[in-house]
Formats: C-alpha cells, sequence, structure tokens
C-alpha cells in the first residue's frame, strides 16, 4: 500500500478497500492536522476537525470526481471543516462572555483553566488568530503550505491577484502585532 | 515597476517563492528604491521570528493511534435502522402515503349504487327501482341526468323489446357509468327520453315496466 500513487489509493479506497483508506490517513494525517491547527489555533479542535476531514473521506471518496489532486481535495474540506468551527466558535463567544462574568462571580476555577490555556498559546498563534478569516487562511496556506497562489486561486474561487493581496496585508498584520506584543 | 506592485512580492521574493523574471525585476527596483529595501527589512524580521516559532507538537503516541480515533468514529455515526436512506428516504414516505390513501378511501362515502361486480345487470336495477318511491325514482332520474332512448309509455307497456332493452341499457350507462362494460358501453346509441315519459306513470304500470325490464333484458 505504501508504494500506492494517490491515484492508485484513491481507486482502491473508491473499492472498499479499507487498508487503502487507513493508508490515505496515515499518508496525510500530520499534513491536514498542521493545517487545521493554524487555522483553529488549539490541539483539541484540531485534533476532532482532522479527524472529522478523514470521516468525510470516508464517506465522499466514491463521488471524488479526481478533477483535483487529493491533496487538494483535502485541503479544501480541511479548511472548510476549520472555517465553519472558527464561525461557530465565534457565534458562541457572543453568549461566553456572560457565562464567563458570571463564573468568575460565583467563584467558579472554569475561567481561570481558560486563561491558563489562552496563555499557553505562542505569540505567533496568537498573531494568526487575530487575522480576518481570509488573510488568516491565505496566510497559513502560503507561508506553511506553500501551496502556489494557482491552486490556491482554484481552491479559494478567488484571483491570483487578491491572493497576494490578502497575503501581503497578513503578513503586514502580524508584523504590526509582533511590534506591539513585544 | 512602481513601489505599490514590488512591495505586495516581497514576501514571496524573501522567502524564495517567485519567478526568475519577477526577481529580477524585483532586484532592480531594490537597487534604487530606498524605501522598498526599509520594507523589506522590516519583513526579514517578521519572518525571521515566524520561523523561530515552535509549535507545540503532539506525542508521537498521538500519531500511532489517530488512524484508528478515525475508524473509530467512522463505527460510531454509522447509520442505524431509523436513520439509515433507504429509512428516512423511502420506508416513512411510502408508509405516510399509504396512511393518507387509507384515510381519504375510508372518509369518502361510496355511493349506493355502485356494483361491486363491475357489470350492472337488470335483476339489480329492479329492486331499486321498485323499493323507490316515485319521488325517489324521479330524484334519481333528475340526479343521472339520463339521455335514455326515446320510448313512450305505450312502448314500454307494449313490449317494443329492443327500445326498452335499449332504454335500459342507457339507464345502467348513466346511473352507473363507472361500472358499466365495454361491451354494452359501445352499443348505446345517443338517444334522449324525457323523463316525464317514466313520470308519468302510475305504481301499477311501473312494476309492469319493471317486470318485463326482468324478463327481456340480457346483458
Amino acid at each position: 500500500m505504501k508504494n500506492l500513487s494517490d491515484v492508485e489509493i484513491v481507486a482502491e479506497c473508491k473499492n472498499g478497500n479499507q487498508l487503502a483508506f487507513n493508508e490515505l490517513v496515515r499518508r496525510y494525517q500530520e499534513r491536514i492536522y498542521w493545517l487545521v491547527r493554524k487555522i483553529v489555533g488549539d490541539h483539541e479542535d484540531a485534533n476532532d476537525i482532522a479527524q472529522d476531514v478523514f470521516v468525510k473521506v470516508y464517506h465522499s471518496i466514491k463521488d471524488f470526481r479526481e478533477e483535483s489532486s487529493l491533496y487538494t481535495w483535502l485541503y479544501r474540506i480541511g479548511t472548510n471543516l476549520s472555517l465553519n468551527l472558527l464561525r461557530k466558535k465565534k457565534l458562541k463567544s457572543f453568549f461566553s462572555i456572560d457565562q464567563l462574568a458570571y463564573a468568575i462571580k460565583s467563584g467558579d476555577d472554569e475561567p481561570d483553566a481558560e486563561m491558563e490555556k489562552v496563555e499557553e498559546k505562542n505569540i505567533i498563534e496568537k498573531a494568526i488568530e487575530t487575522l480576518p478569516e481570509k488573510q488568516k487562511l491565505v496566510f497559513i496556506l502560503r507561508y506553511y503550505e506553500e501551496m502556489p497562489y494557482g491552486e490556491m486561486a482554484r481552491m479559494l474561487g478567488k484571483s491570483t491577484g487578491g491572493l497576494k493581496a490578502n497575503y501581503f496585508h497578513a503578513v503586514k498584520k502580524i508584523e504590526e502585532y509582533l511590534k506591539h506584543a513585544v | 515597476m512602481r513601489c505599490e506592485q514590488i512591495v505586495s512580492d516581497l514576501p514571496d521574493y524573501f522567502r524564495g517563492s517567485i519567478s526568475d523574471v519577477e526577481k529580477k525585476k524585483i532586484e532592480s527596483h531594490l537597487a534604487t528604491c530606498h524605501s522598498c529595501r526599509a520594507e523589506l527589512e522590516l519583513l526579514k524580521e517578521t519572518f525571521t521570528k515566524i520561523d523561530a516559532t515552535v509549535f507545540r507538537q503532539p506525542s508521537e503516541v498521538y500519531w500511532k493511534y489517530f488512524c484508528a480515533e478515525v475508524n473509530k468514529k467512522i463505527f460510531n455515526r454509522r447509520p442505524t435502522w431509523y436513520t439509515s436512506p433507504w429509512t428516512t428516504r423511502i420506508l416513512l414516505p411510502g408508509a405516510a402515503a399509504l396512511l393518507i390513501i387509507i384515510i381519504v378511501m375510508t372518509v369518502v362515502k361510496r355511493s349506493p349504487f355502485e356494483s361491486t361486480k363491475g357489470v350492472i345487470n337488470a335483476s339489480e336495477i329492479a329492486p331499486i327501482v321498485s323499493s323507490s318511491s316515485e319521488k325517489e325514482l324521479n330524484d334519481l332520474i333528475n340526479t343521472y341526468d339520463s339521455q335514455l332512448p326515446t320510448a313512450t309509455t305505450s312502448d314500454i307497456l307494449n313490449g317494443n323489446d329492443s327500445t326498452v332493452v335499449e332504454t335500459v341499457k342507457k339507464m345502467e350507462t348513466t346511473m352507473f357509468k363507472d361500472n358499466v362494460s365495454d361491451e354494452l358501453t359501445a352499443n348505446i346509441d345517443d338517444y334522449s327520453m324525457p323523463y316525464e315519459s317514466l313520470e308519468s306513470l302510475s305504481d301499477t304500470e311501473t312494476d309492469l315496466v319493471i317486470q318485463r325490464l326482468e324478463k327481456q333484458i340480457i346483458f
């Protein structure tokens, strides 16, 4: 299985070969995990999302038309699931502020644990976290994944020029954050 | 090249993610532009800090069991009989449709004159006619707006059998049109008979007609 190409692995998965699916997971687990981790910002969420990516692949592989590479398809699923989680978290945060205030008032220990969790993140993670959704995604895909603009444009449905601008502005924002954080 | 165009390409230029043609253009501009060179220095500092950042790594055990966790999740989320596509898309909607049909069929009343056999014959008409009063008979004829053959009372009483036969056929067709056989329907001509002809019969005459009908009609 390890010697099979991505195309062959996909063909085997479509035939219901469980060993081929396991090989697909092992082949891409780290790349998908790190992509998701950088978008969502913490290990627990990244773990859930990364697993969900492969669960989705398991159920959808028969419909994969192979118009893009397997790698691009996995990344597309990973980014979509990650962004969905961030949007849900953003919505929840409107309610969690009141809950946090109540917990602090009542002497609950949970807020401290949450604060500790925030402190553990490094400064770059925090800087990336402050980026707008589009800039965050483009920065992670370009900087960490070194994805070509052409491929990114196909994946995200944006123009190459727009993506370059997003990347540049993301870097400038991180630069500003680091300047003020020090 | 203008500074705005150069500056947006500087991050890729610094990281070496640029074509040789673009690289030459940028270097040519940087040689003469102080502000773009300053911008490049700022980017160098930022990228150096980003590159130096170490993200907390999951343990080796985590990677070893990741695939097993994925398969466990797939197993736990497998559809049960009540959530399977077969049940939700076919079985349940089918059962609902069947229930609606049963309810509609029990609510809609069947006509008292509908025959279960499919073809009505004179012996079935006769009891209905004989048990009906003159008024009920007239109401029946009105209701079904029959186009009866032109048969006079005397025809019926004197035994003009072909006309009587046609009369009954037409009565049957219009009264029980949903249950008349195809052969019978095909033989019916488009007659018309005022219902007053039957209305004008007395009870005795009506009974006589029925008797003749019972003897004469063959379907």
